[in-house]
């Protein structure tokens, strides 16, 4: 029920919100006891700021506490369950003392009632974005397939795709925008250009808040782009954060190996967990023995 | 390019007038549904750009029974004239940005998905004008035609398919083999309804019914009607054939190829030739002059897994010779020096994976990602729910045999029947054994299985929690982290089992030979079978199996 809120109005609030890339919550009365403005249905959308950008709980009076707990809620992204009590001064002082969590909120009002509001955190989903060099890629090609399988939303920046799997989204680009992607926390890049474009990608990345960056490069190849990167005033902190060379230490050999190596050191950095990366010194990608095309 | 832009425009044939059957034939219920939404699926799961559907006979109740969304359907009011007036009508229907034509006719229901993917990317590679998909030799359907030849579409008449046009494009054909018996299976009659159907309804993977119900002439897995028979100078393409051959059916081989010759020498550069684990050789590398150094060190190559590269020269030590080449003085009287590179193609590794679980699924698909030969146990599990499972088996019966040497093998049956895999699998030789279970269940099925007789020793090769500790939550993750350990498992030992070293210190088992595939094999393997009195040994479930079948076919 959408008393207060016209379906398509909430839809395209909704979907505005999920564009920005960023949290919101939705807190909806689910129950309603004594008399109350609000109705059961009634609704309000949060934003990431704490702005009620849409909707109506029947009035000012719950909105402050909701939206105090619905950013804990995007914090944390679980959803929760709380009763607002809109109470006279002497109930209220009472209702803080005996309150035990945050279930029970109670509210100095005039307003009188109890709502019952269920809070839903929306966080955008875990991006993956590959950035490729151009052409065909059997890393490029595996990380996709694997990233898919994984759940991640993909996206693809690469200026010519060659990809059988279809990622999400492809930006046919040969220049990374952390702002026009939307580049944000829950997003994991991993750069794949081949030499020429390296510095110019990693040095957009440092920009972004990305939650991971690696870079798959050869030894060499790695050293060039870290001076460079520090001739051009990238931060030590990011450099240090890098995933270079990317991936966990598990002796990939095939472009397939190595991609997994890549996604589960993309795992373990979003559970924060320290596990062996690649040594600097590392070996690169040989031959795969043993098994020929034909 | 993207994925989903091939640019490929699939016509399906469905106009004709169904003859042999009591009504119209897309509408031939198979598994409770029409024949023609059966071929729609297999359509909708390729990456063609846009489907055509022409229809002609009853087009209107066709029309009317079947869901063609998403198709442009057009009628051929000519249909009676014959089929080449249907390809001409769907030819001119199809979008002119399409630059090729998949020719799908409207009553072969079991051709898959990714044999149209197939044929599709080797006319991207190869710019071929005609693509016929073949299974063992056998020429089958779909055929690709590229845009070039609508014009020449234009000019068959009657009931010819567009076959009337491969005699005077020869040169333009390429075949492209398809392990897809799919591409020979047409319902014509009742009684290849009634077959068909009942497949269908038995819910086995599409490559089992369609295996079964194969037209008499293809021989599956039939060794004499393989091309390893020694015959005239092999082409190299039939060298390429038999490593194709070899190669589906996982059997080890290797190949050299003459890449620099310093004249006179009888191998010219591009000679090639297949070496067997047997000894067997196919093909041509210059004659005896060459074959016994190429024969061995293809041997060594399959042993250690290592290519290489030999110079063959009537005297060597003469000139500097290139970082990781060997010489060796060639045995006859040319004069000349031949180069040849050695290629060892082993077997995939095997990926034995018990249970009927989230994380079970997501492994099997890992394991098909990355080239592993994909075992999927799951006693009251759905084979469709493992599409990646090379070989499915439905109970416990029989497990022990399914794990070859070497294999890598996860337990995931969510606590249903651990205590019986992992107590099958102590006494295996399998590479890895993995278990994903919670910690405490964990510890309750390792005390029961020490309480039943398993050594410490066994039970310490089990793995659990199995997987690299990422702190993964969701079934994708768990099994990313098994899969990650496992790569970490083969990549860090020494060698690739099954193919044991002929010179390992540790040979103190006496060897026997696998009489499927000719490769050495301890006789203290559990693959064995009792024969006439004799003990037979084997490297793997599939030559076992093969034997089994038909053991004369390997005595001889």
């Amino acid at each position: 029920m959408l008393t207060s809120v016209r379906a398509p109005e909430f839809a395209s609030s909704l979907s505005d919100l999920a564009a920005r890339r960023e949290p919101f919550a939705v807190a909806t009365v689910t129950k309603t006891m004594g008399s109350t403005l609000a109705k059961v249905g009634f609704k309000i959308l949060i934003s990431h700021e704490g702005d009620v950008v849409g909707g109506t709980l029947g009035g000012g009076c719950p909105e402050g506490p909701v939206v105090e707990v619905a950013q804990r809620a995007m914090a944390d992204g679980q959803p929760r369950i709380i009763r607002v009590h809109l109470v006279d001064a002497a109930t209220a002082v009472a209702g803080y003392v005996r309150a035990t969590g945050e279930e029970d909120i109670y509210v100095e009002t005039d307003c009188g009632g109890t709502l019952e509001v269920f809070i839903e955190p929306m966080l955008p989903t875990e991006r993956l974005i590959v950035v490729g060099q151009g052409g065909k890629d059997d890393i490029e090609e595996a990380v996709v397939r694997m990233a898919k399988a994984l759940g991640f939303e993909v996206l693809v920046v690469d200026p010519l795709p060659v990809l059988q799997e279809a990622p999400d989204r492809i930006v046919e680009s040969d220049i990374v925008d952390p702002k026009a992607l939307g580049i944000g926390g829950r997003d994991s890049v991993v750069v794949l250009t081949k030499g020429e474009r390296d510095a110019a990608v990693l040095e957009a990345l440092s920009r972004s808040d990305a939650r991971f960056v690696g870079f798959l490069a050869s030894r060499s190849r790695l050293r060039k782009n870290l001076e460079e990167l520090r001739s051009r005033g990238v931060p030590d902190a990011f450099l240090a954060r890098l995933h270079a060379p990317v991936g966990l230490d598990i002796g990939a050999k095939t472009p397939q190996e190595l991609a997994l190596s890549i996604l589960a050191d993309v795992v373990a950095t979003k559970y924060d967990k320290d596990v062996p990366h690649k040594p600097l010194e590392a070996e690169r990608v040989e031959v795969p023995e043993g098994r020929g095309n034909y | 390019m993207t994925g989903a832009e091939s640019a490929v425009s699939a016509i399906v044939l469905a106009a004709g007038e169904s003859a042999r059957m009591g009504r119209p034939k897309p509408l031939v219920p198979l598994a409770g549904r029409p024949l023609l939404s059966h071929v729609l699926s297999t359509v909708r799961g390729s990456r063609v750009a846009e489907v055509v559907v022409v229809l002609g006979h009853e087009a209107e109740r066709v029309r009317r029974e079947v869901p063609l969304d998403g198709a442009r359907v057009i009628v051929n009011p000519r249909f009676a004239e014959g089929m080449s007036t249907s390809i001409r009508a769907g030819v001119r229907a199809a979008a002119p940005a399409s630059r090729a034509f998949l020719l799908v006719l409207g009553d072969e229901p079991l051709v898959a998905s990714a044999t149209l993917d197939a044929l599709i990317d080797r006319w991207t590679v190869t710019g071929a004008k005609i693509l016929i998909p073949t299974f063992h030799g056998t020429r089958g359907n779909p055929v690709l035609l590229d845009r070039s030849l609508a014009a020449e579409v234009e000019a068959i008449a009657g009931d010819q398919g567009c076959r009337a046009m491969f005699p005077d494009h020869a040169d333009e054909i390429a075949e492209v083999a398809v392990e897809d018996p799919g591409v020979l299976i047409d319902v014509d009659t009742e009684e290849q309804v009634a077959r068909v159907d009942a497949a269908l309804e038995s819910g086995e993977p599409l490559e089992v019914i369609a295996d079964r119900i194969a037209p008499a002439r293809v021989h599956l897995h039939e060794s004499k009607a393989s091309p390893l028979t020694r015959g005239p100078l092999p082409r190299a393409v039939d060298v390429l054939a038999v490593a194709h051959d070899l190669s589906s059916r996982n059997e080890p081989f290797a190949i050299a190829t003459v890449v620099r010759v310093v004249k006179p020498t009888s191998g010219r550069p591009g000679n090639k030739a297949i070496v067997r684990a047997d000894k067997e050789v196919v093909g041509w590398i210059g004659g005896s002059c060459a074959e016994s150094v190429v024969l061995a060190e293809s041997l060594a190559s399959l042993r250690d897994g290592r290519p290489r590269l030999l110079r063959l020269a009537r005297d060597i030590g003469l000139a500097p010779v290139p970082e990781g080449m060997v010489e060796y003085v060639m045995e006859c009287h040319s004069g000349g020096a031949m180069d040849i590179y050695i290629e060892p193609h082993l077997p995939k590794p095997q990926l034995v994976i018990v249970g009927d679980s989230p994380v079970a699924s997501a492994l099997a698909a890992y394991g098909r990602l990355l080239d592993f030969r994909v075992v999927v146990v799951a006693p009251g599990g759905d084979p469709a729910a493992f599409p990646e499972a090379d070989e499915f088996g439905a109970d416990m019966e029989g497990f022990r045999d399914r794990v070859a040497p070497g294999s890598y093998a996860v337990v995931a049956t969510m606590g249903k029947y651990d205590e019986r895999a992992l107590t099958e699998l102590a006494a295996s030789r399998a590479a890895y054994v993995g278990l994903v279970a919670s910690k405490k269940r964990a510890a309750a099925v390792i005390e029961s299985l020490r309480e039943a007789g398993v050594s410490a020793g066994s039970l310490a090769r089990i793995r659990s929690p199995a997987g690299l500790d990422l702190s993964g939550e969701t079934p994708g993750e768990i099994a990313l982290s098994i899969i990650a350990e496992i790569t970490k498992v083969r990549r860090r030992s020494a060698t690739e089992i099954p193919l044991a070293p002929a010179s390992a210190p540790t040979k103190t088992e006496p060897i026997a030979i696998d009489p499927v595939c000719g490769m050495e094999v301890e006789v203290t393997s559990p693959l064995r079978l009792n024969h006439e009195g004799k003990d037979y040994f084997f490297c793997s479930s599939s030559c076992m199996n093969r034997f089994r079948e038909d053991p004369r076919a390997f005595l001889s």
